[in-house]
C-alpha cells in the first residue's frame, strides 16, 4: 500500500515535470529576458553608474530619482506631459476612427477587400521606411510633398514637422495612417457577432443606432477594453517612431516624449538616470493599468470560454 | 418599394464615397512613396508629386552590395524566428491549453502580465546583461528571446486556438498510448495549422520591420539588418545624405515583400485575428 | 496562385541569400603565423577603412613582421568606445575623432603619447601643425597628447564652379561680374563672398519664377528651382562657433573656467549681448537675404554634392561624399569667408590595453632586455601615420590634408583630381583670418556635454529663422524686450543646457 503510493506520489511528479516542461521555455524567457533586466534595471538606478565605465558604479541611494524631480524636473515634467498629451488625443480618436471604418467595413460588398488592403498598408511600413518617408512627406519645406498638394488647393506652405507649433500635431496626424491595426481587430469583433442577434433586432424594428448601441458596440466591449489598454501602454512608451524621424530640431524637441527622454539619457552615457527615469514610467504605467483594470466593469465577456 | 431601393442606392453610394475619400488618404503616403522612387534628381528638387520622366536611376545608387548584405542578414534572422517562435509558442500554449499541472494558471497569468511591462525598463538593462553573455554585436539577442517561448500575445493567441479543439480527441489518442509529445505532434499541431500560419506570418514581419533590438545591441555594419542599415544611411548620418528618390528607391524594395506577403496571405491574417479577437 | 506566390518569393530570397555570399563589410584574411599582429579599430564608413587599408599596405612593406589586423569600431564612434569600455577588450590602436576623445582620453583608457616621444629621438610632435595638438587634450587645464593628429580639418569654401560660370554679374560678366574663378579668388573675403551670394540668389530666383527662360547653360549648371546659394551646414560646431567669433560672439567663453568656483552660466555664454549681437548678424547678413536655407530638415539632404548649391562650407573629407554623389560638376576650393575658420582633425589613439599585450613574436626593445609591447609596435604605426610617405599614402585618396607642416607644399594631395585646383586653401594662412580648434566642449561634464552641442545646434537653427526676429534690426540687443521672442528661445535652451551640468555635477 505504502510503496504503491510513492509510486503514486512519483508518477504524479513525473507527470507534471513532463507537462511542465512545455511551458519551460516561456519560463526561462521571462525569468532571464524579463525579470533579471528588471530588477538590475531596479539596482542600477540606486547607483552612479556610466556606459563609458565597465560594472556597476557606487550606491547613491535616492539621488538619481532626486535628480528626476530636483534638477531635471521640469523637463521630466514636460515629457510626462507630452506623452499624456500624446495619448490623450491620440488614443480616442484612434479608437473612434478606426471603429467607424471597421462599421463601414464589417459587411461583405464588392470591394470590400480591395478597401481593407489599402487601410492597412500604411500599418505595413517598417518604422525605418515610415520614419524616412513621413521626413520627406511632411516637412515644412514648400516642396514636401504635402505641401505641394497644399499648394494646388491654393493654401499656404505649412510647416508640418519643421516648426515647434505645428510637430506635434503633425506627429499625431501621421500616427492617424496606422489605424489600420486596430480597424481589423474591430472587423474581426463585429464579424464574430452571431447572425442570430441581427435578425432578432429586425424582427423588433429597431433601427441602425439602435443595433449600433445595443448590440454592436456592447458585443465589442473586450475588444474596446483590450484596445484601450494596449493603446495605452503603447503610447506612453512612444519611441521608434520619433527617433526615425529626419528632422529639424525644433521639430523633434517637441517630441520629447518619456522613452525618447530615457534613450537621450543612455545616450549621454548616464545609465543610472535612464534606469531611474525608466522605472518612474514603469510605475505610471502600472498605475494607469490597475486604473483601467479596476473599472472595466462595463465589459461584456459572455460565457466563459 | 421603390424608396427603400433608392434610399439602399443612395447609401451604398454614400458609402463608397467616404471609402473612396479615406483610401486616397491612406493610399497617398505609399504610393508617394513609390512614385518618388522613380524620379530624377530634378523632380525630387523642384518637389512634383509625379515623376516627369520615370527613370530607375536611383535604385541602382539604392540597392548596393551593403544593401543586399543586410537583405541576406534580414531574410535568415526572420526565417529562423519565424521557425523559433512558431515553435516555442506552440510548444507553450499546448502546455497552457491541454495539459493540467498545478501551477499552470499562475505562469500562464504571468505570461499575459508581461505584455504589460514597458520594454525600455528591460531594453537598457539587458544591454548589460548581453554583454556579459558576449551576445552584444551577435544576433543571439535577435533570435534567442524567440525561442523562449516567442512572446506572450502569439501565445496567447495559440491557446485560445488549441482550446477549441475538443478534449475528446486527444483523451482517444492517450487511450491509445500517445504520449504528450506525439498528442502534440500528431493531433494538435496538424489543426492548428491556420493560427501557426498567422504566427508565421507575424513573426516573418517582425523581424523584418524590427528596429529597436537591432539599434541596442548590434553595431557592426556586417550585422545589421535592413531596418538598422537603412537608419544610418538615410537618418542617422553624419555624412552626406544621398537625395529622397535613392532613399525612397531603398524603402520601396524593403516595403515589397511586407506587401506581397499581406496581399496573398490576407485570409491568415483576417483569421488569425477573429481569434484573438472572437476569444479575447 | 497563392501557392505560385509564395513559392516565388522564397526562390527570389534564398536567391539573394546565395548571391550575397561575400560580406562586404569584412576586410580578407590575413596570414599572421610569426607576425606581431597589431589590431587597429577604425569606423565602418568607406573613407575610413580605405584610408587605414592605405597605410597598412604602406607600414606592413616597411615592418615585415609586423601585420595591421583592421578591425570595424561597429556604429557610431561613441558606441563602440562604450563597448570596449565595458568589455575591456579595447583593441591596440583605435581612430579618434579630435572633438570625441574626452570622454575615454579623460578617463584613462588610452596611453599619452608624450612618454613614447620623449624615449624617441625620431620623432617630435613640433612638426605637426599646433592647432592640431590643441585638440588632443580633453580639456583646457590638460597637457596629454591623446592621440596622434593625421589629418589637417580646416573648415573652407567648396564652390560649384559650373553654376558661378553660368551667374552674371552686374557687368555682364560671369562669376557674378569677376570674370573668372582666378579674379574671384584674388578678390576673395567675407563682402566679396555675400556679393556673389546675392548675384547667384538673383539668378535662382528668376529661374525659379521663370523656368522657360533659363539658358542652357544655367539649367546644366542646376541653377533651378530648388538650388540653394550656401549649403552652410550652421548646424556643425566649426562652422557655427567660426560664424558667430567673427560677428564678436561665444557660445562658450572658457576664459569664464574657475576651478571649483565656475560660474557654469557665464561659461555657457549663448545669451550674452555680443553673442546675441552676433546671431543677429548672422541673421542679417546670410539669412534674411536667402542665401541659406531656413530649414535644415528635407531629409537632411547635402545640397551641395547633389549639384543643388553654389557653396559648401566643410572640410577636405567632404570628397568623399562629392564622389558617391556620382554629380559630375567643376569643384574648387576658397578660404572660409570669414575672420575665423574652426580647425579640427582626427587620427590614430594607443589604448592602455596595448601596453598590457606583449607577442610572443615581438622583438627585443632596443637597449634593454625587454620584448616590445603592442603598445611600442603601436607606436611605430603611428610614426608611420604621420611620416611623409604616409601621408602621401592617405593624400591620394584625396580626402585627407596632411597634419605634418612640411608637406604644406608637396606631396600626393596637391595632385589630386587635378594639381590646378586650389588645394593650397586647405593650409594656407589667410591674412584676415585666424585659425581656431574647436574643442570648447570639452569644459563641461562629460554626461553634459552632448545636450550642450545639441542644444547649441537647436540655437542656431532658430537665429536663422524669420519668426524671431523683430522687423527692427537696429536696435541694440541688450533691449530685451525689443527681441524678447529669440531671447525666449535662447534662454530656454540655455535652462536644458544648465540643467543637465547641475545634474551632471550633482552625483
Amino acid at each position: 500500500m505504502d510503496k504503491n503510493m510513492r509510486t503514486a506520489q512519483k508518477r504524479k511528479i513525473l507527470e507534471w515535470i513532463s507537462s511542465f516542461a512545455f511551458v519551460l521555455p516561456v519560463v526561462i524567457g521571462i525569468a532571464v529576458f524579463t525579470l533579471t533586466p528588471m530588477i538590475s534595471s531596479l539596482g542600477y538606478s540606486f547607483t552612479r553608474t556610466y556606459t563609458t565605465v565597465a560594472g556597476m558604479g557606487e550606491f547613491v541611494g535616492l539621488k538619481n530619482y532626486e535628480n528626476l524631480f530636483g534638477v531635471y524636473a521640469e523637463q521630466i515634467w514636460d515629457s510626462i506631459g507630452s506623452t499624456f498629451l500624446f495619448t490623450v488625443i491620440s488614443l480616442p480618436i484612434t479608437l473612434v476612427l478606426s471603429f467607424a471604418l471597421a462599421l463601414f467595413l464589417a459587411k461583405d460588398f464588392k470591394g470590400v477587400k480591395v478597401f481593407r488592403v489599402v487601410y492597412y498598408l500604411p500599418v505595413m511600413l517598417p518604422a525605418v521606411v515610415s520614419g524616412i518617408l513621413w521626413s520627406s512627406l511632411a516637412n515644412g519645406s514648400d516642396t514636401s510633398a504635402l505641401n505641394v498638394v497644399l499648394a494646388a488647393f491654393g493654401a499656404k506652405p505649412f510647416a508640418f514637422y519643421d516648426s515647434e507649433k505645428t510637430a506635434f500635431f503633425t506627429f499625431i496626424l501621421m500616427g492617424l495612417f496606422t489605424i489600420g491595426s486596430s480597424m481589423i481587430l474591430w472587423i474581426a469583433q463585429i464579424k464574430a457577432i452571431p447572425d442570430s442577434m441581427f435578425e432578432v433586432a429586425d424582427l423588433e424594428g429597431a433601427n441602425y443606432f439602435v443595433r449600433l448601441f445595443k448590440i454592436i458596440i456592447p458585443m465589442c466591449t473586450p475588444m474596446i477594453f483590450y484596445n484601450l489598454i494596449m493603446g495605452i501602454i503603447n503610447s506612453l512608451q512612444i519611441f521608434s517612431n520619433v527617433i526615425t524621424l529626419n528632422i529639424e530640431p525644433a521639430g523633434k524637441e517637441q517630441l520629447n516624449f518619456i522613452v525618447v527622454r530615457i534613450y537621450d539619457f543612455y545616450n549621454s552615457t548616464d545609465l543610472s538616470t535612464a534606469c531611474a527615469l525608466s522605472w518612474v514610467l514603469f510605475v505610471i504605467i502600472a498605475v494607469i493599468s490597475a486604473l483601467t483594470f479596476k473599472f472595466n466593469k462595463w465589459v461584456y465577456y459572455g460565457e466563459e470560454v | 418599394m421603390q424608396t427603400i431601393k433608392s434610399k439602399r442606392a443612395v447609401g451604398l453610394a454614400i458609402r463608397y464615397v467616404v471609402l473612396l475619400i479615406f483610401a486616397v488618404i491612406f493610399l497617398f503616403p505609399v504610393v508617394e512613396l513609390i512614385l518618388k522612387a522613380f524620379m530624377t534628381d530634378e523632380d525630387i528638387a523642384s518637389g512634383a508629386l509625379f515623376p516627369s520622366v520615370f527613370t530607375v536611376a536611383a535604385f541602382p545608387k539604392a540597392i548596393d552590395s551593403g544593401y543586399f548584405w543586410w537583405l541576406k542578414n534580414t531574410l535568415i534572422i526572420g526565417v529562423i524566428n519565424m521557425v523559433g517562435i512558431t515553435l516555442s509558442s506552440s510548444l507553450c500554449a499546448y502546455g497552457f491549453a491541454k495539459l493540467k499541472f498545478k501551477g499552470r494558471e499562475l505562469v500562464f497569468s504571468i505570461v499575459i502580465a508581461t505584455l504589460m511591462l514597458p520594454s525600455i525598463c528591460m531594453q537598457i538593462p539587458l544591454y548589460k546583461l548581453y554583454f556579459g553573455m558576449g551576445w552584444t554585436n551577435t544576433w543571439l539577442p535577435l533570435i534567442i528571446p524567440g525561442f523562449c517561448g516567442g512572446g506572450a500575445i502569439n501565445i496567447f493567441l495559440m491557446r485560445q486556438y488549441m482550446k477549441g479543439i475538443p478534449d475528446s480527441v486527444c483523451e482517444a489518442a492517450k487511450v491509445d498510448g500517445a504520449n504528450k509529445f506525439l498528442i502534440y505532434l500528431v493531433i494538435v499541431m496538424p489543426m492548428c495549422l491556420p493560427i501557426a500560419g498567422y504566427v508565421m506570418l507575424m513573426s516573418f514581419l517582425g523581424c523584418w520591420n524590427d528596429f529597436m533590438t537591432p539599434l541596442l545591441y548590434i553595431n557592426e555594419q556586417s550585422l545589421y539588418n535592413l531596418s538598422l542599415g537603412l537608419y544610418y544611411r538615410y537618418v542617422n548620418n553624419a555624412g552626406s545624405i544621398p537625395p529622397a528618390n535613392v532613399q525612397m528607391a531603398a524603402a520601396t524594395v524593403m516595403l515589397l515583400p511586407c506587401i506581397i506577403l499581406f496581399f496573398f496571405f490576407q485570409k491568415v491574417l483576417i483569421n488569425g485575428v477573429s481569434v484573438g479577437a472572437v476569444k479575447g | 496562385m497563392k501557392k505560385f506566390v509564395t513559392i516565388l518569393l522564397a526562390l527570389v530570397m534564398s536567391a539573394t541569400v546565395l548571391t550575397a555570399c561575400s560580406d562586404p563589410f569584412k576586410e580578407p584574411e590575413e596570414n599572421t603565423e610569426g607576425k606581431v599582429a597589431i589590431q587597429v579599430g577604425v569606423l565602418g564608413t568607406s573613407t575610413e577603412q580605405e584610408a587605414l587599408r592605405k597605410y597598412k599596405s604602406g607600414f606592413q612593406e616597411k615592418y615585415s613582421n609586423v601585420v595591421i589586423q583592421q578591425v570595424q569600431l561597429p556604429g557610431g564612434y561613441s558606441t563602440a568606445m562604450d563597448n570596449f569600455v565595458a568589455t575591456g577588450n579595447f583593441p591596440d590602436v583605435v581612430f579618434t575623432p579630435g572633438d570625441q576623445h574626452a570622454a575615454y582620453s579623460s578617463r584613462g583608457h588610452f596611453l599619452d603619447l608624450r612618454t613614447f616621444d620623449e624615449a624617441d629621438d625620431t620623432f617630435s610632435f613640433d612638426d605637426i601643425y599646433p592647432e592640431l595638438i590643441a585638440t588632443t587634450h580633453y580639456d583646457s587645464s590638460d597637457e596629454g597628447i591623446w592621440f596622434m593628429p593625421r589629418d589637417y580639418n580646416k573648415v573652407v569654401t567648396f564652390v560649384n564652379k559650373d553654376m558661378l560660370a553660368a551667374v552674371p554679374g552686374e557687368n555682364g560678366q560671369m562669376y557674378a561680374g569677376y570674370g573668372s574663378f582666378e579674379e574671384l579668388k584674388k578678390a576673395w573675403n567675407t563682402d566679396t563672398f555675400y556679393e556673389v551670394c546675392a548675384a547667384v540668389y538673383k539668378v535662382i530666383e528668376e529661374n525659379a519664377e521663370n523656368p522657360d527662360g533659363v539658358t542652357d547653360a544655367q539649367k546644366q549648371a542646376g541653377l533651378t528651382k530648388g538650388t540653394n546659394v550656401v549649403d552652410a551646414r550652421y548646424n556643425w560646431a566649426p562652422v557655427y562657433e567660426a560664424m558667430v567669433r567673427h560677428y564678436g560672439g561665444k557660445m562658450i567663453d572658457t576664459s569664464q573656467l574657475a576651478g571649483d568656483a565656475t560660474d557654469w552660466s557665464k561659461v555657457l555664454s549663448v545669451d550674452t549681448p555680443e553673442t546675441v549681437t552676433a546671431y543677429r548678424e548672422l541673421y542679417k547678413e546670410l539669412s534674411k537675404p536667402g542665401y541659406i536655407r531656413q530649414s535644415l530638415a528635407s531629409g537632411g539632404v547635402s545640397a551641395f554634392p547633389n549639384k543643388k548649391a553654389a557653396f559648401w562650407f566643410t572640410t577636405r573629407p567632404s570628397i568623399g561624399d562629392i564622389n558617391s554623389a556620382n554629380a559630375t560638376f567643376a569643384l574648387d576650393f576658397l578660404p572660409f569667408p570669414y575672420d575665423y575658420a574652426g580647425v579640427g582633425c582626427s587620427g590614430y589613439a594607443i589604448t592602455k590595453k596595448a601596453a598590457e599585450r606583449t607577442s610572443e613574436f615581438a622583438e627585443v626593445k632596443a637597449g634593454t632586455t625587454e620584448k616590445m609591447t603592442n603598445a611600442d609596435y603601436a607606436w611605430e604605426f603611428l610614426k608611420y601615420v604621420v611620416s611623409e610617405e604616409g601621408q602621401d599614402a592617405f593624400g591620394e585618396l584625396g580626402m585627407g590634408v596632411p597634419s605634418l607642416m612640411s608637406m604644406k607644399d608637396k606631396g600626393e594631395w596637391l595632385k589630386y583630381k587635378s594639381a590646378d585646383l586650389n588645394h593650397a586653401t586647405f593650409v594656407e594662412d589667410v591674412d584676415w583670418q585666424e585659425t581656431i580648434a574647436v574643442n570648447d566642449i570639452f569644459c563641461f561634464p562629460a554626461t553634459a556635454q552632448k545636450t550642450i552641442s545639441e542644444n547649441s545646434i537647436s540655437i542656431m537653427t532658430y537665429v536663422v529663422k524669420d519668426n524671431f526676429w523683430p522687423d527692427d534690426l537696429s536696435v541694440a540687443v541688450t533691449d530685451r524686450t525689443h527681441y524678447d521672442a529669440i531671447y525666449g528661445k535662447i534662454d530656454q535652451y540655455k535652462d536644458v543646457m544648465m540643467t543637465r551640468i547641475e545634474g551632471s555635477l550633482n552625483v
